[in-house]
C-alpha cells in the first residue's frame, strides 16, 4: 500500500508540474516594475483584470527568477519592494487551477495567503476545519462575534436586508432598529446558556457627545454609558449615584517613523538607527501620560500591552534623556537637527482621546533636541489613506485589539498589509519571528517567540510606543454581575433593578451582519444577539465552549474538530446543526455564495483570520 | 380711456369663478406655476454638478473610511472596484445623472440601502422639527411684533426687541446645549434628547391600523404609511396614543426653540415694522372711526395686509431652518436628515450626500414656489405674466 501511495503522490506532483509548465514560458506575457504604494492584488487587478490572480504573478515571477536574476523572488506576497521586476501571465482567463497554484507556491517556500483548505461535516453535530499551515489562534478567533452563527434561513430569505434584521441564537432577540436613534433587544427565555438573561429589554441609544452621555446618566435618562471623556472621569467617580468601570489598558497609541521619508536635502534621516533612537530618548512619555491620561493610561514600551501573554518585561525602555538624544543626532550627522512633520490624528480614539494635546507635547519634546516637527492633520479617511501611502514622516496612530492574541497587534503593524503603518516595515528578521510564532501550536513556544519579537522591535525602533489606555464606562447603581470587557460585553449574566436597561453609546451601528462589520458599535449588539462556536468568559480573554461543546486539534494545528451543542434553535425557530455551521462559513469563504450579502461584502475579519477566500476555479 | 381690467381677478362672494379645466388652464397663475416648475430642472442640475464636484474634491477615499483601521489593501481595492470609484470622473457623473433622471438616487456606499429609502426614513423627523421651529418662531415672533408695534417706543417695545436680538445673536449650537443643560439636566422639566421616551411604544400606522398584510403587498401604500408614521405627533393622534403624543410634544419643545430662535427674532422685527406701516394707513383710521374693536381692526384689516412681507421672510427662513436643523439634530440626538448629511459627508458616502442635498434643494424650491403663488391669494393686486 505504501508504494501505491508514493506512486500516487509522484503522479500528482508530475501532473501539477505539467500543469505548471505551459505557464512557465521563456518570455512572460508582460512585465511590471513595482513602484511606491503597490500591492500584488492591485497590480493583478490593473494588469490582469482580476486581483485574485496575484498568485499567478508570484508563481510566474519565482519561476523565471530561477533562470534570470532580473526577476524578483517573491517569498512573501505581502512584502514586495520598490523596483522589483514582476513577470505577468496572459491577461484573460486563468489557465491554472487555483489549488495547484497554492500548492506550488507553498512548495517553493512562499507563504500562501488563504489558509483555509476545507470545512466539512463529519456528522449532524460535528464539524472539521482543515488548514494548509498551522492555525494556532483558531479558538480565540472563533470566539469572536465576527465568527458568529447566523440563521441560514433568515440570510437566504432577507438577502441584503439581513444586515438590518439579524437572527442568531443569542441571549437577546433583535426587536427593532430606528436608524441613528436606537436599537431594542429583548431577552430570549429559551436561550441554551446556563445563566438565562435577567434584564428584559436592552435599548442602545445614540448619544454622540461623551459629556452628554454623562449628563444623561446623572439625569437618569440612561442607565449605562460607554466611553466617558477622561476629563469627566473625576466627576463620575465623585458622584455617589454612579458606578464607574475602569478597563485594563489594552489599546496602544504610538508614533510611527517612516524610514523611507526624504527630507529637503534629499536624505533619509529616519533610515538611521541612531536618529530613531534619538527620538525615543527625546520624548518624555511618563510626563505626557501623567498629564493627559490621569488614572487610566500607562506609558508603553512595546507595541502590545503588559496584560497580554508574550509581553517582554525584561528590557528597559529608552529613558527620557534629551542630552543623549542630541548626542545621537550629532553622531548620525545631524548636529543642526532635522526639519520634519508630525501627523496628528483628527479623531478621538480610546488610545488618543485628545490627539492634539499629545501631539503638541511630542512636538515640544522633539523641538528641545533640535527636531523641528510641523504638525499636520487631515480628516480621518484621508489620514489613513496617506499614512498607508507613506506620506507622513512621523505619524500618530493606534490600535484597539480585535481579539486577545499578540498576533493581532504585532502582525497588524509589521506585515505591511493594513493601513496601520507608513508603507510597512521591511525588517526581515522581525517578520520571520512573527511568521513562525503564528505557525506553531505550542503556547509556550509562541510566547517565547513573541517575547523575542518584542525585544527585536525595541532594538530596531520602527516607531515609538507611547501609551496603553483603558476606557472608562459608567452606570447607575443597581447593576449586579457586570464585568466590563475591553473587547466584548455580554449582558446575559447581569441583573438590574429595572426591567429595561438603556445604554448610551457614541454612534449607531453601521450594520448588524457582524461577520461583515468592523465597527465596535456593531459588535456591542452582535454579542447579545449571536453566539459563536466558542465564547470568551465575560470580562476576560479566556475561551470557553459556546455553540461547540468541545474541540480538539491534531498535533500541528492544521486539522480542528468541533463537537456542536445539540437542541439549539435560532430565534426564528430553525435548528442549529453542522449544516448551519457549514452555511455560515461557506457563505463568507465562497465568494459566489448566494447568501453573501453582508454589508460591504469585504468580510475583513474572515480574510484577516484565515488569509483569504476560496480561490476561483477556472476552466 | 377705459380703466384697464386687472389681469387676475379674485374669486369670491361677488364674483363666481367656474372651476373648470379650461378656466384653470387659462388662468395666468397656472402658466406661472408651470414655468416655475420647469425652471426647477436647471436649478437641480446645477446643484447636482456643484455637489458632485465638491464631494470629489474633498480628499479622502470612501473605501478607506468605510473599511476603517482594520482594512487591508486588498479589501480597499476590491471595494473601490465594486462601487465604481475607479472609473473616470465624467463616467461617474454620467452614471449619476442617468440615474437621477430616472429618479434613482442610487445606493448608499455606507449602508448599501437605496438613498431614497434612507431619506424617506429620516425626512419626517426633520420636517417635524422644522414645522415645530416655524411654529414657535411664528407664534412668538408675530406676538412680539404685535406687542412692540402697539406699544412702540415704550419700554415694552425695547424689551421685546431685545429678546429678539438675543435670539438672533445666540449660536444655535450653544443655545441648544444651554437649553438641554438647564431644562433637561438641571431642572429636568423637559427631556434633553431624543424624540420619544424609551419604553413608550408608538406603533407604525400600518401595524396600528391592522394593515400590515396589505402593506406587505402594496409598495406605494406601504411607503406612504411609513412616511406618515415618521411624524410622531401626527402618528400619535391618528392612533389615539395619548401617552406617545404627550411625550413627542415634550421632546419637540427644546429643539424647536433652539432652531426657531433666529427666525423668531427676524419675524418679530418684520412684524413690528410691517404692522407699524399698516397701522398708519388711512383705511385703518377709517375702521377705527367706524367703531370697530381694536382686535377686529388688527385681525381683519391690519394683520392681513402686514402679513405679506412676513410671509416672504418665512419662506426665506425655511431654507435656513432646513440647514440649521443639522446642528440642532446633532445636539438633541434627533434622527433626521441633517444628521444623515453630516455623518455621510464624514464617511465620504457620495450617493447619500448628493441625494440628500438634491432632495433638500428640491423641497426648498418647492416651498418657495408655494409661498410665491400664495401671494396671489393674499394680495389681489399681484398678477402673473
Amino acid at each position: 500500500m505504501k508504494s501505491v501511495r508514493i506512486l500516487l503522490a509522484m503522479a500528482m506532483l508530475a501532473i501539477s508540474l505539467l500543469a505548471v509548465v505551459p505557464v512557465a514560458a521563456e518570455e512572460p506575457a508582460g512585465t511590471y516594475t513595482v513602484v511606491a504604494g503597490d500591492t500584488l492584488f492591485e497590480i493583478a487587478l490593473a494588469e490582469l483584470g482580476d486581483g485574485d490572480r496575484y498568485l499567478e504573478i508570484v508563481q510566474l515571477t519565482n519561476k523565471l527568477n530561477e533562470d534570470d536574476d532580473k526577476y524578483a523572488f517573491i517569498e512573501n506576497p505581502d512584502l514586495i519592494e520598490i523596483g522589483w521586476l514582476l513577470a505577468l501571465p496572459e491577461a484573460g482567463a486563468a489557465t491554472v487551477v487555483a489549488e495547484e497554484v497554492i500548492a506550488d507556491t507553498i512548495a517553493a517556500g512562499a507563504k500562501p495567503l488563504g489558509n483555509l483548505k476545507s470545512i466539512s461535516k463529519i456528522d449532524d453535530y460535528t464539524v472539521q476545519f482543515e488548514f494548509y499551515t498551522p492555525q494556532p489562534a483558531l479558538p480565540a478567533q472563533l470566539a469572536t462575534p465576527m465568527m458568529s452563527m447566523h440563521s441560514p434561513k433568515a440570510m437566504a430569505d432577507l438577502g441584503e436586508d439581513y444586515m438590518y434584521n439579524p437572527v442568531g441564537t443569542g441571549a437577546y432577540v433583535f426587536k427593532e432598529w430606528i436608524p441613528d436613534d436606537k436599537i431594542t433587544l429583548e431577552a430570549n427565555p429559551d436561550w441554551w446558556g446556563a445563566t438565562k438573561p435577567s434584564i428584559d429589554t436592552l435599548v442602545y441609544r445614540v448619544v454622540t457627545e461623551p459629556t452628554a452621555r454623562l449628563l444623561e446618566l446623572q439625569a437618569g435618562t440612561v442607565d449605562f454609558a460607554y466611553n466617558l471623556n477622561i476629563d469627566d472621569i473625576p466627576t463620575a467617580e465623585a458622584d455617589p449615584n454612579l458606578v464607574t468601570y475602569a478597563l485594563p489598558p489594552l489599546s496602544i497609541g504610538y508614533v510611527s517613523i517612516n524610514q523611507d521619508w526624504v527630507d529637503a536635502a534629499g536624505e533619509k534621516p529616519f533610515s538611521k538607527l541612531e536618529v530613531r533612537q534619538a527620538i525615543a530618548h527625546a520624548i518624555n512619555k511618563e510626563a505626557i501620560v501623567e498629564a493627559l491620561y490621569p488614572g487610566t493610561g500607562i506609558a508603553a514600551k512595546s507595541f502590545m500591552p503588559p496584560a497580554l501573554w508574550g509581553y517582554n518585561e525584561d528590557f528597559e525602555d529608552y529613558a527620557y534623556d534629551p542630552d543623549k538624544a542630541i548626542e545621537l543626532l550629532e553622531d548620525a550627522g545631524y548636529p543642526d537637527g532635522i526639519e520634519t512633520d508630525l501627523w496628528v490624528m483628527p479623531v478621538s480614539r480610546g488610545y488618543y482621546p485628545d490627539p492634539p494635546k499629545v501631539g503638541e507635547a511630542i512636538q515640544a519634546d522633539l523641538k528641545a533636541v533640535g527636531i523641528d516637527a510641523k504638525i499636520v492633520s487631515y480628516d480621518w479617511g484621508t489620514y489613513l489613506q496617506k499614512a498607508r501611502l507613506g506620506e507622513p514622516a512621523l505619524c500618530m496612530l493606534g490600535w484597539m485589539p480585535d481579539f486577545p492574541d499578540p498576533d493581532n497587534y504585532l502582525f497588524t503593524f509589521f506585515s505591511g498589509n493594513t493601513l496601520q503603518w507608513a508603507d510597512g516595515v521591511p525588517d526581515e528578521e522581525l517578520y520571520d519571528i512573527l511568521d513562525e510564532a503564528n505557525s506553531v501550536m505550542d503556547l509556550a513556544e509562541r510566547e517565547r517567540l513573541y517575547k523575542e519579537a518584542n525585544q527585536r522591535i525595541h532594538d530596531v525602533v520602527p516607531g515609538i510606543p507611547m501609551v496603553h489606555n483603558g476606557a472608562v464606562f459608567a452606570s447607575l447603581q443597581g447593576l449586579e454581575g457586570y464585568t466590563a470587557s475591553p473587547l466584548f460585553d455580554y449582558w446575559y449574566p447581569v441583573s438590574y433593578t429595572k426591567d429595561t436597561l438603556i445604554i448610551a453609546r457614541s454612534g449607531d451601528s453601521p450594520g448588524l451582519d457582524v461577520a461583515d462589520e468592523t465597527d465596535g458599535e456593531s459588535f456591542y449588539i452582535g454579542c447579545q444577539v449571536f453566539d459563536s462556536l466558542l465564547s470568551f468568559e465575560p470580562g476576560t480573554t479566556r475561551v470557553k465552549p459556546a455553540l461547540a461543546e468541545s474541540w480538539a486539534a491534531n498535533s500541528d494545528g492544521t486539522v480542528w474538530t468541533f463537537k456542536l451543542r445539540q437542541g439549539v434553535e435560532f430565534h426564528d425557530g430553525t435548528a442549529f446543526d453542522a449544516d448551519a455551521v457549514l452555511v455560515n462559513f461557506d457563505r463568507i469563504w465562497d465568494t459566489e455564495h448566494p447568501s453573501r450579502a453582508g454589508h460591504t461584502g469585504a468580510f475583513e475579519y474572515f480574510s484577516y483570520f484565515f488569509g483569504g477566500f476560496k480561490g476561483e476555479v477556472a476552466e | 380711456m377705459p380703466t384697464p381690467q386687472p389681469r387676475f381677478e379674485r374669486c369670491g362672494p361677488r364674483r363666481s369663478c367656474p372651476v373648470t379645466l379650461s378656466a384653470i388652464w387659462g388662468a395666468s397663475v397656472t402658466r406661472y406655476i408651470i414655468r416655475r416648475l420647469v425652471l426647477i430642472i436647471p436649478v437641480l442640475l446645477g446643484i447636482s454638478v456643484v455637489t458632485f464636484g465638491m464631494l470629489r474634491l474633498i480628499p479622502g477615499d470612501p473605501a478607506t473610511v468605510m473599511l476603517g483601521e482594520h482594512a487591508t489593501i486588498d479589501s480597499i481595492a476590491e471595494f473601490r472596484e465594486r462601487m465604481g470609484l475607479n472609473e473616470p470622473i465624467y463616467v461617474q457623473y454620467g452614471i449619476y445623472l442617468r440615474d437621477l433622471l430616472r429618479f434613482d438616487l442610487g445606493r448608499s456606499i455606507m449602508t448599501n440601502r437605496p438613498v431614497i429609502e434612507e431619506i424617506r426614513q429620516r425626512f419626517p423627523a426633520t420636517l417635524e422639527l422644522t414645522l415645530g421651529a416655524m411654529g414657535f418662531a411664528t407664534l412668538f415672533g408675530v406676538s412680539f411684533g404685535i406687542i412692540a408695534a402697539y406699544r412702540h417706543n415704550s419700554a415694552l417695545d425695547v424689551g421685546v426687541m431685545l429678546v429678539a436680538l438675543l435670539g438672533v445673536s445666540m449660536p444655535i449650537f450653544w443655545l441648544g446645549l444651554m437649553l438641554a443643560y438647564v431644562f433637561g439636566f438641571k431642572l429636568q422639566w423637559l427631556p434633553p434628547s431624543g424624540r420619544l421616551q424609551v419604553g413608550i411604544e408608538l406603533l407604525p400606522l400600518a401595524q396600528a391600523w391592522g394593515l400590515s398584510d396589505w402593506a406587505a403587498t402594496h409598495r406605494v401604500g406601504r411607503n406612504l404609511l411609513e412616511f406618515f408614521s415618521g411624524f410622531n405627533i401626527l402618528s400619535a393622534v391618528l392612533t389615539a396614543n395619548w401617552e406617545a403624543l404627550w411625550s413627542s410634544i415634550k421632546h419637540l419643545i427644546l429643539p424647536s426653540i433652539a432652531l426657531g430662535s433666529i427666525p423668531m427674532a427676524i419675524i418679530a422685527r418684520m412684524t413690528r415694522s410691517s404692522l407699524l406701516d399698516t397701522l398708519g394707513e388711512d383705511y385703518i383710521r377709517t375702521a377705527r372711526a367706524k367703531g370697530l374693536k381694536e382686535r377686529m381692526v388688527l385681525w381683519r384689516h391690519a394683520l392681513r395686509n402686514a402679513l405679506l412681507p412676513i410671509t416672504t421672510v418665512m419662506g426665506l427662513q425655511l431654507g435656513f431652518l432646513l440647514g440649521g436643523a443639522i446642528l440642532t439634530e446633532t445636539i438633541f440626538s434627533w434622527p433626521g436628515l441633517g444628521r444623515l448629511v453630516v455623518n455621510r459627508i464624514l464617511a465620504r458616502d457620495y450617493p447619500a450626500v448628493q441625494g440628500s442635498v438634491i432632495f433638500i434643494a428640491f423641497v426648498f424650491v418647492l416651498v418657495n414656489l408655494i409661498v410665491d403663488v400664495s401671494y396671489a391669494y393674499m394680495d389681489p393686486r399681484i398678477h402673473y405674466e
